[in-house]
């Protein structure tokens, strides 16, 4: 499936849904996390604006999932506090946590789509559970958001008769299928082919310029960070090794950051020098 | 790959060194490696400060060759011996360079230290009491999603729990009728064979009765649900968390308890009853037929001979028991999948336990059924 060229009403085009506007709308400070006597993050600062798509950026296992599964208030850090829209969602009562979660979705790596249904019914899930609408009109909202993401025609399907970009776009369908401020974005583009990958940064820049809402988006896919960043922080060993706009993060002199841009391998001196020392003169 | 030609040197004969040499030539493979770790050892034992392993012969080397003169620089290490290798071709010199060699030469990891009595006892029981804490935890939210909710405007899935009752109920039961009417026949035989020397054959009708209604029947289709519903039940649950479908319910604002677990608990409850029911019907006809065909009881007095041993009390507490049973198994099953940690593995090791917890706490609520009852007789 290819995505036409958006067709946006100036009218719909917020100030902020480009860019973003100054003011923080996710704000964590000093955000540590520990498995098992193990640091994963380490002290993270970061404040998201309203109406911006936030990439983080790192290497796998730099702490970029857990960093995500903390802002949108699924798992508790060791250390520090995640401010959303001005509240502490982890002093929050789960009650109060509940209703900030709805005001969020969540497209996870794998789509965390239910197998046991539809993609229709799975769209439709969060507004079953969440509103007291009938459930024709739930039907046609879910059907409205599949047609959005480009997946009508798979309605009735499983998950388990998706390919992996259908699957990641039924999850995003799911993901705003209740309007939500934020939508929060686990390696959206991981395992696709170049051309599906397009496809889902394209359905996320659309997301974003449509409807204005704030994105945080999880990859290590520098391709997709290119197209999608208005900000990008980068993330190595558990803390933010470069923050700021993307032009600035891309064109750091910071020599971690240009390995990882420029997709250099670490070590490779370490290595040539251990040989050597084996060397007979 | 064979080792014909094969051969190591030792010569002392290097020039500007007294650093014994061990010439390697042709082939470093599998077959040629314990015979170059054998050479290298006995030089070693001779308490050189250094080695030299010359490697210029070598035309054709594999991993197990290379791991070979890993390992020989490891022994080296740790017997205070210098090594250093001479000749490399550049595709062995390739294949190191993708290696750290002072990483795999590091000592064996020291033997972990010994682990004193009172940590091994915390060890093993803070997994079961965590196990505990999480099926007691789930119980109270699936009481609360049951009881509670419902008056607060959250309904109770009923369309889900009658599809789950289809799956568990339906499914289990030509298994449990082929036990119950196999049970009921061997319990007949079993009391035929000792009631006939006294001439009391139709008492078999009472004791055939009244053991399946009150023990036989609840244990045996709660444990047959046990094995069949709760272990599903905790590999799908746990299967879910791996594939963080819980954790996206969650963000959906969907109770998971509420919305997976009491379908499942209320189902598997009907159906130990439903089916324990079956069951009795099933095995005292097995007893009945066993009756006619071998002790020539005619089935009218049989079934009379059984109304008349069997009380309401008994196939009430029967039937309680069957309940706490059902609701037993869905908590433990979906207690332990939703708690699942460690991937497939952690998913495995749910479904076990949750098999055997269930067992155990089903002999337990029993006995405890039986001793109130017996106290409240009394």
């Amino acid at each position: 499936m290819s995505w036409p060229a958006p067709q946006i009403p100036p009218e719909l085009i917020t100030p902020q849904s480009a860019r973003g506007t100054t003011d923080d709308f996710i704000r964590a400070i000093a955000v540590g996390t520990d498995f098992d006597g193990r640091t994963v993050l380490d002290g993270i600062d970061l404040a998201i604006r309203r109406g911006e798509v936030f990439v983080i950026m790192g290497p796998s296992g730099c702490g970029k999932t857990t960093m995500l599964r903390h802002l949108c208030g699924l798992n508790r850090p060791t250390t520090g506090s995640v401010f959303v829209d001005g509240q502490d969602i982890f002093a929050l009562p789960e009650a109060e946590l509940q209703k900030l979660r709805l005001r969020t979705g969540l497209s996870f790596q794998g789509g965390a789509l239910l197998g046991s249904l539809s993609v229709l019914d799975n769209v439709a899930l969060p507004l079953r559970e969440n509103t007291e609408l009938d459930d024709e009109l739930i039907r046609d909202i879910a059907r409205m958001k599949l047609e959005m993401v480009g997946l009508l025609h798979a309605c009735d399907l499983l998950p388990a008769n998706l390919s992996g970009g259908m699957k990641k776009r039924a999850a995003i369908a799911r993901a705003i299928v209740l309007d939500p401020d934020i939508i929060f974005f686990d390696e959206p583009s991981a395992g696709l082919d170049p051309v599906t990958a397009a496809e889902v940064d394209n359905l996320i820049c659309k997301l974003n310029q449509v409807f204005g809402i704030t994105m945080v988006v999880v990859t290590h896919d520098l391709p997709s960070a290119q197209c999608i960043a208005d900000r990008v922080a980068v993330f190595f060993d558990g803390r933010v090794a470069a923050l700021g706009e993307k032009e600035d993060v891309w064109t750091s002199h910071d020599p971690r950051i240009r390995d990882f841009i420029e997709r250099r391998m670490r070590e490779a001196d370490e290595r040539t020098i251990d040989v050597a020392e084996f060397i007979a003169i | 790959m064979g080792s014909a030609g094969f051969h190591f040197e030792l010569t002392r004969t290097v020039s500007e060194t007294t650093a014994p040499v061990i010439e390697c030539a042709n082939e470093l493979d599998r077959d040629s490696a314990p015979e170059l770790l054998g050479k290298i050892d006995r030089t070693f034992r001779a308490g050189p400060d250094k080695v030299v392993l010359d490697l210029a012969q070598v035309e054709r080397f594999d991993s197990i060759g290379v791991g070979a003169i890993v390992q020989a620089v490891r022994h080296a290490r740790d017997r205070g011996v210098e090594v250093k290798l001479r000749g490399m071709s550049k595709p062995m010199l390739d294949l190191f360079s993708l290696v750290r060699v002072d990483r795999l030469t590091e000592p064996a990891a020291v033997e972990t230290e010994k682990v004193d009595p009172i940590s091994r006892v915390g060890s093993f029981a803070i997994p079961h009491f965590r196990a505990c804490r999480d099926v007691l935890r789930t119980a109270r939210e699936t009481a609360i999603a049951t009881f509670v909710d419902p008056f607060r405007g959250k309904r109770l899935r009923v369309d889900r729990t009658i599809l789950e009752l289809d799956q568990c109920a339906n499914g289990a039961l030509p298994i449990v009728a082929l036990i119950a009417f196999l049970l009921g026949l061997i319990l007949a035989m079993q009391a035929y064979v000792q009631l006939r020397m006294w001439g009391a054959e139709i008492y078999m009708a009472d004791m055939v009765g009244v053991s399946v209604m009150t023990e036989i029947g609840p244990l045996m289709t709660a444990i047959v649900l046990a094995a069949r519903s709760g272990s599903s039940n905790a590999a799908q649950l746990g299967s879910m968390v791996v594939g963080e479908e819980i954790d996206a319910l969650k963000q959906m604002g969907v109770h998971a308890v509420r919305f997976l677990v009491v379908p499942k608990v209320l189902a598997l409850a009907l159906a130990v009853v439903g089916l324990g029911v079956l069951f009795d019907v099933i095995a005292m006809s097995g007893g009945a037929l066993f009756g006619f065909l071998v002790a020539d009881i005619e089935p009218g007095a049989y079934w009379e001979q059984t109304r008349s041993a069997l009380r309401i009390g008994d196939f009430t507490v029967a039937m309680a028991k069957s309940l706490a049973f059902g609701t037993c198994i869905g908590v433990v099953g979906c207690g332990l999948g939703l708690r699942v940690t460690g991937g497939s593995e952690g998913v495995g090791r749910a479904t076990t336990n949750a098999v055997v917890l269930s067992i155990f706490l089903i002999i337990i609520i029993d006995a405890v059924f039986v001793t109130a009852q017996r106290m409240l007789l009394s």
